[in-house]
């Protein structure tokens, strides 16, 4: 890596960066930093929304609350049948003190012991689960998608500029409209996704309850989303594209390259800092999903699709628990920094982030 | 320099002036800031009308008013709170009216709203607190349940009345009647579509009362045990679960015209349809009382009501508007300009559609006699979200029993970790 | 990808097939919106369940349009929201872009820290800060004109202010810069310097004549979150004078009712602007011809 040199004086050379860099970085710090901080610090009190008074500092509970997992294991008892069963669950959990405060969050049978993995705020972690498994299906799906665009629209052909306006349409449509269209297109009987399934299947296929089925909302929301977030994406590789110098592609045909050569040896690589920028992106957003499971499922049949910011909008504006709803947005937020300091770790030989 | 420099300077000159706080200077009047909620074009020209009748009718006043979307509302009140912003004369959704009052927004009405006012408001419409009471509505909405008049002669189901309505097996006879007819997909409109809160609490919260139930003990307003999961309430979620189960009512309709367009032979909603299904099916609407479950028939209660905040400086200034939009002529052009329900029988008497004779009197009647408020606590955020989520995980298969005991514990931890909030309680 | 004009005919047929399949899939909602705004209420949901929803079919009406200026008050609003886009992307685009700049281009201590902060940055939701950033701007003071006179404002709230300042800086937008700088060839820089250029000269005439596919999307991207700008205005301004669009359409969700028709007249009148924007841009996105190739 040359150093560019900079026919300063060493002093002016140690402001320069500041002079640059400093509007943006005190915005940063004065509107995003500063609050999350401020957030942070919530998460240490009992602040409500509406109260007459400023919260008082309560430590860790909230993050007790949020985190703590138990189990419990149940051998069953004959009954006055003869027949073995276990007792009901909450009946130990709403007074056993070992266990108050618990919620089933899975259980399993191992033999004949039932083991029931409890926690305190099961929606949370299922929220968590969701959540990363939401982003492990949609990334994929919209990247995928946002790179087929991006390449077809910028093949040169005449009026791609139309087609590119109509596939980013979806990402500046309004939300609310999105999903009036795509509630009736999943609805089991009358939808167009199930009635086309079943003319392709020729009827084989069973109508499905995208949206009202604990397995299939989840792919819903999936489906949705790569759809509408593909345009946005697209747009970026396509900047990308833009920047692969057009003399290499001359150069590739004159020396007899193929179609796929061309793309696997000048525009992978091209698009390689690009590529991994959609991916973080992409991922970021999907973690951060909320206005689709708000406005479709609003939480999903049985919490199937809520998601960690769902979750802390319900808790912490909707139910006015200011604090918890911090402590689940600071949580999520450590979660996902260990994942890309690990990633940051980890890729030290190969494309680095940054 | 560049052309585009001082192009930019100006824009950025304009937005500096650009940006207007709403304060205002007064003339020879006193101005009375306003907020209340979008409500739809029709209540918003019906207010704007009565805030013009009300600066004519006197010289001292002058009502502004600021409509703001629903969405943000409390957070946009919260932050004017804190901003020291807040408008003299405040619209409230009727239960949040003891979270406002707990937390001090809003200042009682009494010595600024009359007394004998007050006392002829239907019940259901006052937003008492702690005793006291905080806000009044000048309109009420009621639930009913609509039906073609032929449904009900083909299935041989009886015409209830609001002195004998159904019971819980007649209605439960007539929608399997009409799910066998096979005609309906699914018989029963509830409106589950609608995944808020605030419709949950405020339409199948009656019915859970009317089983015997309620969604929170109204003497001490500290605990839900009991009530919220006592037999009575899990009968309720049982009946509830069924429905879905059998096929009697759709998890979640595409859209809000089920009934409109067939695929629905009974809808259970507000008077706000009424028009609409008059046109759908003319003389063979029936609008029909709500079941009585066990306890007497009990529909929701409670609108959005006015209020005045404690910090504004002349709250005689709001008194004097508010006494002024709770007289009969008043109540009636708002009633009869937006279908919302009149709260006084005066107002009532001299309205075009809920007197005695009009077309929509039957939703007065049923506002006057079943209308229950929902509980006047400062909890009551999390006692609607407790209650909707119980009665959502019901809906999808969850065990009855666990998810009211959830409901149950989510209410009374909140307020075992913030025993302020078991307050207002009385009822 | 090889010029248009290289292409065989069945190739390019195929192509075309393609792009226009992939064009119906996307493009129904917006079929279904702009179709829906010529309808009344009871037609649009009559038509909802065949593909009557998507074409204007039927007894069209522009009342919904109508509304939409005379009682939606649009106008206003729009202005309102032009001014935020445009300030906060124009002041953005310099800002973010300087920064990306200093750290693409620049040595300097802390600079690794700074980047692995921004990265860290992009996963802050912003729900998760909007309460908190809410109790700030509700304390801090700005000028405000009352009518006749410039005065002070204990608060932003209810301002254009508190629309604009907080989204100048942008950590999207600086990685975004960052990532595409990082890309091009030192090679004019180090040229520049050598012929005695400042930093920022540097800046002003290399880095952004070569930039302008990614200034242009960033622009695209930043311009469509401030157009679409819905919760945070929702909750800091309150009032009617500094009220953005998408709180705007807010007015036709009544309490119970819908006004469907109107919803949809009012939001294609927010869309197709920015999809109009959109196309106008594309001329930004124009190939460059950088370097002999040496890249990544």
């Amino acid at each position: 890596m040359s150093t560019a040199s900079l026919p300063l004086s060493p002093r002016r050379r140690r402001f320069l960066p500041f002079l640059f860099g400093g509007p943006a970085l005190l915005g940063l710090t004065l509107f995003l930093v500063l609050p999350f901080l401020m957030a942070l610090g919530l998460t240490f009190t009992d602040q409500r929304l509406v109260s007459p008074e400023p919260g008082s500092v309560v430590g860790l509970r909230n993050y007790e609350r949020l985190l703590s997992v138990s189990y419990l294991v149940q051998t069953p008892q004959p009954d006055a049948a003869g027949q073995p069963t276990y007792t009901r669950l909450r009946a130990i959990t709403r007074t056993d003190p070992a266990y108050r405060g618990y919620r089933p969050l899975t259980q399993f049978y191992l033999g004949q012991r039932r083991v029931t993995i409890l926690a305190k705020d099961p929606a949370f972690l299922q929220a968590l689960g969701n959540t990363f498994l939401f982003a492990l299906l949609v990334v994929p799906l919209q990247c995928a998608l946002a790179l087929a665009l991006a390449l077809l629209v910028n093949a040169g052909l005449k009026g791609q500029t139309v087609f590119r306006a109509i596939y980013f349409s979806p990402v500046v449509m309004s939300m609310v409209i999105v999903s009036v269209v795509w509630a009736f297109l999943f609805d089991k009987d009358l939808g167009l996704f199930n009635q086309a399934l079943s003319a392709i299947s020729f009827g084989l296929f069973k109508p499905i309850d995208w949206l009202g089925n604990s397995s299939a909302a989840m792919p819903a929301v999936v489906i949705m989303s790569a759809w509408q977030g593909a345009g946005f994406q697209m747009l970026i590789l396509l900047a990308g594209l833009q920047g692969i110098s057009q003399e290499l592609y001359d150069a590739a045909r004159i020396d007899g390259a193929n179609p796929w050569q061309r793309f696997r040896y000048i525009t992978l690589p091209g698009l390689r800092h690009t590529i991994t920028f959609v991916l973080i992106v992409t991922t970021i957003a999907a973690l951060g999903l909320f206005t689709q499971v708000d406005v479709m499922t609003g939480g999903g049949p049985r919490g199937a699709t809520t998601t960690v910011m769902f979750e802390a909008v319900q808790r912490g504006v909707r139910e006015e628990n200011i604090s918890y709803g911090a402590t689940i947005s600071v949580v999520y937020f450590v979660l996902i920094t260990l994942v890309i300091l690990l990633q940051q770790m980890l890729g030290r030989r190969r494309a680095k982030v940054v | 320099m560049p052309e585009w420099h001082s192009r930019i300077a100006a824009l950025a000159l304009c937005a500096v002036l650009w940006s207007c706080g709403p304060a205002r200077k007064a003339e020879r009047r006193t101005d009375l800031i306003l907020w209340k909620n979008q409500a739809g074009l029709d209540e918003e020209d019906a207010t704007r009308e009565m805030i013009a009748r009300f600066n004519a009718a006197q010289s001292k006043w002058r009502v502004v008013a600021q409509s703001l979307p629903q969405g943000g509302y409390d957070q946009s009140i919260v932050a004017a709170s804190l901003a020291d912003r807040m408008p003299c004369i405040v619209a409230v959704d009727s239960p949040m009216v003891a979270s406002y009052a707990w937390a001090g927004h809003v200042r009682p009405l009494d010595g600024y709203v009359a007394r004998a006012t007050l006392d002829q408001v239907s019940r259901a419409a006052v937003g008492r607190y702690a005793g006291k009471v905080y806000a009044v509505g000048q309109f009420d909405a009621a639930l009913a349940i609509f039906t073609r008049k032929s449904s009900l002669a083909e299935t041989r189901t009886r015409v209830p009345t609001l002195d004998r309505p159904w019971t819980l097996i007649e209605f439960q006879t007539f929608l399997e009647r009409l799910k066998a007819s096979g005609r309906h997909r699914y018989p029963l409109d509830l409106a589950t579509r609608d995944d808020k809160a605030s419709w949950w609490t405020y339409a199948f919260s009656p019915m859970l009362q009317s089983f015997g139930g309620d969604l929170i003990d109204r003497r001490s307003m500290r605990s839900a045990e009991g009530t919220l999961n006592g037999a009575a309430a899990r009968r309720f979620g049982s009946w509830f679960q069924a429905l879905f189960e059998k096929g009697l009512v759709n998890r979640k309709e595409p859209d809000e015209s089920a009934f409109v367009k067939g695929r629905a032979a009974v809808v259970y909603t507000g008077g706000w349809w009424a028009p609409d299904y008059r046109r759908y099916a003319g003389d063979d609407l029936a609008i029909l009382p709500p079941p009585d479950f066990g306890t007497g028939v009990v529909i929701g209660g409670g609108s959005w009501q006015w209020a005045i905040s404690k910090h504004c400086a002349h709250p005689e200034g709001a008194g004097s508007f508010i006494n002024f939009l709770l007289q009969p002529s008043e109540v009636a052009a708002m009633s009869d300009r937006t279908g919302n329900v009149p709260v006084t029988a005066a107002g009532a008497a001299r309205s075009r559609d809920f007197n005695p004779d009009g077309k929509s009197r039957i939703f007065y009647e049923l506002m006057e006699r079943f209308a229950r408020a929902r509980p006047a606590t400062p909890a009551f955020a999390v006692v609607s979200n407790a209650f909707t989520f119980a009665m959502r995980d019901i809906m999808d298969g969850k065990d009855v029993a666990d998810a009211l005991d959830d409901a149950v514990d989510d209410i009374d931890g909140t307020i075992a970790d913030n025993p302020a909030l078991a307050s207002g309680g009385g009822e | 990808m090889s010029p248009s004009q290289r292409k065989s005919v069945p190739l390019r047929f195929a192509l075309y097939a393609l792009m226009a399949a992939l064009a119906l899939v996307f493009l129904f909602p917006f079929l279904f919106m702009v179709a829906s705004s010529f309808k009344t209420n009871d037609a649009i949901f009559a038509d909802l369940e065949s593909i009557r929803a998507l074409l204007p079919v039927g007894a069209l009406t522009a009342d919904n349009y109508v509304h939409a200026f005379e009682r939606g008050n649009i106008g206003h609003y729009m202005f309102n929201s032009v001014l935020v886009t445009v300030i906060t992307v124009g002041l953005g685009l310099v800002v973010n872009s300087m920064a990306a700049f200093s750290l693409a281009r620049m040595e300097w201590r802390g600079k690794q820290a700074v980047l692995t902060l921004l990265v860290i940055l992009l996963v802050v939701p912003f729900e998760a800060i909007s309460v908190p950033l809410m109790l700030l701007v509700s304390k801090l003071p700005g000028l405000a004109f009352d009518g006749s006179a410039l005065v002070w404002t204990r608060s932003w709230l209810d301002t254009l202010y508190v629309q604009i300042i907080p989204f100048i800086a942008n950590a999207f937008s600086i990685f975004l810069f960052y990532q595409f700088f990082r890309d091009i060839p030192k090679d004019f820089d180090e040229a520049a310097y050598v012929d005695g250029a400042t930093p920022f000269q540097v800046y002003r005439h290399v880095i952004v004549p070569s930039s302008l596919p990614v200034f242009a999307t960033v622009t695209i991207l930043q311009a469509l979150a401030m157009w679409n700008q819905y919760l945070w205005p929702l909750i800091t301004v309150p009032g009617e004078s500094a009220r953005p669009l998408m709180v705007g359409m807010q007015q036709f969700f009544g309490a119970r009712r819908t006004a469907w028709g109107e919803v949809m007249a009012y939001a294609a009148l927010i869309t197709v602007p920015v999809l109009i924007a959109f196309i106008f841009f594309q001329r930004w996105f124009v190939r460059s011809v950088i370097g002999s190739g040496v890249k990544g």
